[in-house]
Formats: structure tokens, C-alpha cells, sequence
């Protein structure tokens, strides 16, 4: 079974939950465009579709998204999405077009990670991960703590905030989002 | 372990009405961000139903003071039955929720975040007589300040909901 992308650093779980009515294509285009735009190698892993039960159709996405940041670190992030019950619905918008929404349960997860040594230079002797234990410990740990797992904690909430901008849900304002740059906003 | 205490326990607001939602969640993340607190959403849950939306939100701010102390403010908000309905506001129409919202604030402090002083039964020891003894000035503040914070935020709530309270005495310090 694969490993958690969490890595030695990591974010989350965070989850986000909602029953009603949403636009799964703009939420999924929306998040892989997240991506995209920061660069970011996207694989969908998993794609489950389960037979439709009376109340509607379930579906399992699982996403995995890496950059290397540096030449000692990685960036990855994990997505969860599980939607329940779920069937089209036809929705009027402000300007009297038809839109396909979706109309279920959906439940997101969220995790972010970082790899450390990812081209396993440190790898292969005992002396050689001690030396790597003695760099994270002593030489490098703040760049990473207040640096690059900031860096990754801000840009996975801002994802966060994203999605639950898609979703419509109340509490889609997010203070903190200038916080991985001024102007990136979703 | 590291030492977590509750210094203000369950601070609750019970409002039925018309409330904008968007703007309560937006004026507890500027107060956080205004003070430099980390955020860490815990649950955040929005059931949509006959009877109107049901929420359930949970986000935990966390300041860290020292290398030693570290604040967490957790703040629980449910909602039931809230639904839209469009209010005049000045000369704009706008959309507001209306329904029951209750609003739990709890103040927290965690001391030797950095778990440097339980390894050994002699160094959770010395910890526990420095910080009755010989740091209780710093500790009190500590939690006096963490007290302030949340009556702060309790206070910055009430104020947006436009809830007129009576004057109360604020039980600062935990007694010991």
C-alpha cells in the first residue's frame, strides 16, 4: 500500500463537508487548476465509481500532487474526495441558462507533506543518515519549521479556502490568504 | 506530555435571528490574524435540508508566546435552521441567514510545548516548582493575558451581533 505523502513534515488532515447542491465540474477543474498553476505534477490515483444506489451514486477520487521545491525537499499534497448519494440536478443561473449541478454528500480531505532528501543522497549507509539527522536537527530545521512548512501550511488552507469558496459554504472567508503571496488568490 | 489547561472554559453565545454569517466567520479570522494566531480548522460541516442549513464549524487559533507557552483559542459555532431571507440594509437588499446560531469560546494554554521537560520524572519536577514558585509571576500573566484574549473575542462577537449584554465581572484568573 502506498505511503502517506506526509513525510516528516506534514499538514492536516483538514476536512470539509457539505449536503446540498454544488458544480462538481467547476470544483474539479477549479482544484486541478490550483494546481497547475503552482506547478505542481497532478495524478489522480484512484477514480471509484460504485453502483448507483436508490438515493444516488458514490464516488471515490483520490489525488496526489508533487513539486520539488528545492533539491532537498518535496512538496506533496494528498486529496480525498467522497461523494454520496449524488445525482444531476438542472439549475437555473441569473442569466436563465441551464447548468448541471450535483446534488448529494460530499465529504474532502486534505494533507500536505513534506519529503525530505527525496533523491535519497543520504540514503544507503547508517553514517550517511545520521550526518542527515544531525542537518535537520541542528543546521536546517528553522529554514524548514518557519520556512517551507509555513510556506506549505498557508498553501494548503488556501486550497482549503478555494474549495469552500466552490462549494458555497458560509465560511468561505479567508483572512490568511495573503499569507502564501499577494497575488496569488484563487 | 506537555501541560494544557483550560483558562476560560465554554464561553457560550446563544443568538436566534438574523445574522450575517459570512461576516461573523470573516471578523473572528481578521481578529486572529490581527493578533498573529496560526489557524487550524478543525470541522467544518454544512448540512443543507428542508428545515433550512445546518452547520458545524470548529477552528482552533493558536499563538505561540514563547518557546515555552503556546495560546489556543478554540471556537466551536453551531448553526440550525438557518435560512435565507432578504433584509434591507440601509438602501441595499441584501441576503442574511436567519435562524440559531450558538457560539463556544474556549481559552486554552499549553505550557512546555516542546515536551523538553517531561522526559524525566526529576525535570517534570523542577518544571512544576518553576512554574508555581519561581516563574508565578510570568504564569499569571500567562493566563491573565489568555483570559483577555478570549473575553476579548467573546466581546468583538457580541459586538457584530449587536447583542447588548449586561455588565459582568470577568473571572480573569483561575483560582488555584
Amino acid at each position: 500500500m502506498r505511503e502517506s505523502v506526509q513525510g516528516e513534515y506534514g499538514e492536516g488532515p483538514i476536512y470539509i463537508r457539505k449536503k446540498g447542491v454544488w458544480d462538481m465540474q467547476d470544483l474539479y477543474e477549479s482544484m486541478a487548476n490550483f494546481f497547475r498553476e503552482r506547478k505542481y505534477r497532478l495524478h489522480e490515483r484512484i477514480y471509484k465509481h460504485k453502483r448507483p444506489s436508490p438515493f444516488g451514486a458514490e464516488r471515490q477520487y483520490t489525488w496526489e500532487a508533487e513539486k520539488e521545491e528545492t533539491d532537498f525537499l518535496k512538496f506533496s499534497y494528498e486529496i480525498y474526495i467522497h461523494t454520496y448519494d449524488a445525482h444531476d440536478v438542472e439549475v437555473l443561473d441569473k442569466q436563465n441558462k441551464k447548468k448541471t449541478f450535483t446534488k448529494g454528500r460530499i465529504w474532502i480531505q486534505l494533507k500536505g507533506g513534506i519529503e525530505s532528501d527525496w533523491e535519497k543522497r543520504f540514503s544507503g549507509s547508517s553514517l550517511y543518515e545520521e550526518l542527515k539527522k544531525f542537518l535537520f536537527k541542528y543546521v536546517i530545521k528553522d529554514n524548514i519549521v518557519m520556512g517551507y512548512e509555513t510556506k506549505l501550511k498557508y498553501e494548503l488552507y488556501e486550497l482549503h479556502a478555494m474549495i469552500k469558496n466552490r462549494l458555497q459554504m458560509e465560511s468561505d472567508e479567508f483572512e490568511f490568504q495573503h499569507f502564501s503571496g499577494m497575488h496569488r488568490k484563487f | 506530555m506537555a501541560d494544557t489547561r483550560f483558562i476560560v472554559d465554554h464561553l457560550k453565545i446563544d443568538y436566534d435571528g438574523i445574522l450575517d454569517l459570512k461576516g461573523l466567520f470573516k471578523i473572528m479570522s481578521q481578529w486572529a490574524l490581527d493578533r498573529d494566531c496560526e489557524q487550524n480548522e478543525l470541522t467544518n460541516r454544512e448540512d443543507e435540508t428542508e428545515t433550512g442549513k445546518h452547520l458545524e464549524y470548529l477552528q482552533n487559533y493558536s499563538k505561540r508566546f514563547t518557546d515555552y507557552t503556546i495560546f489556543y483559542f478554540k471556537i466551536r459555532l453551531s448553526g440550525e435552521h438557518l435560512q435565507t431571507v432578504t433584509v434591507t440594509e440601509g438602501k441595499k437588499k441584501v441576503k442574511r441567514l436567519k435562524g440559531r446560531v450558538r457560539i463556544f469560546l474556549d481559552g486554552q494554554i499549553m505550557h512546555d510545548s516542546e515536551n523538553k521537560w517531561d522526559d524525566h520524572p526529576v525535570l517534570l519536577f523542577i518544571r512544576k516548582m518553576y512554574e508555581k514558585y519561581f516563574y508565578h509571576a510570568y504564569t499569571e500573566r500567562f493566563d491573565n493575558l489568555c483570559a483577555t484574549y478570549t473575553h476579548d473575542l467573546y466581546k468583538h462577537i457580541e459586538k457584530f451581533l449587536n447583542i447588548t449584554g449586561t455588565e459582568r465581572i470577568e473571572n480573569t484568573t483561575p483560582s488555584e
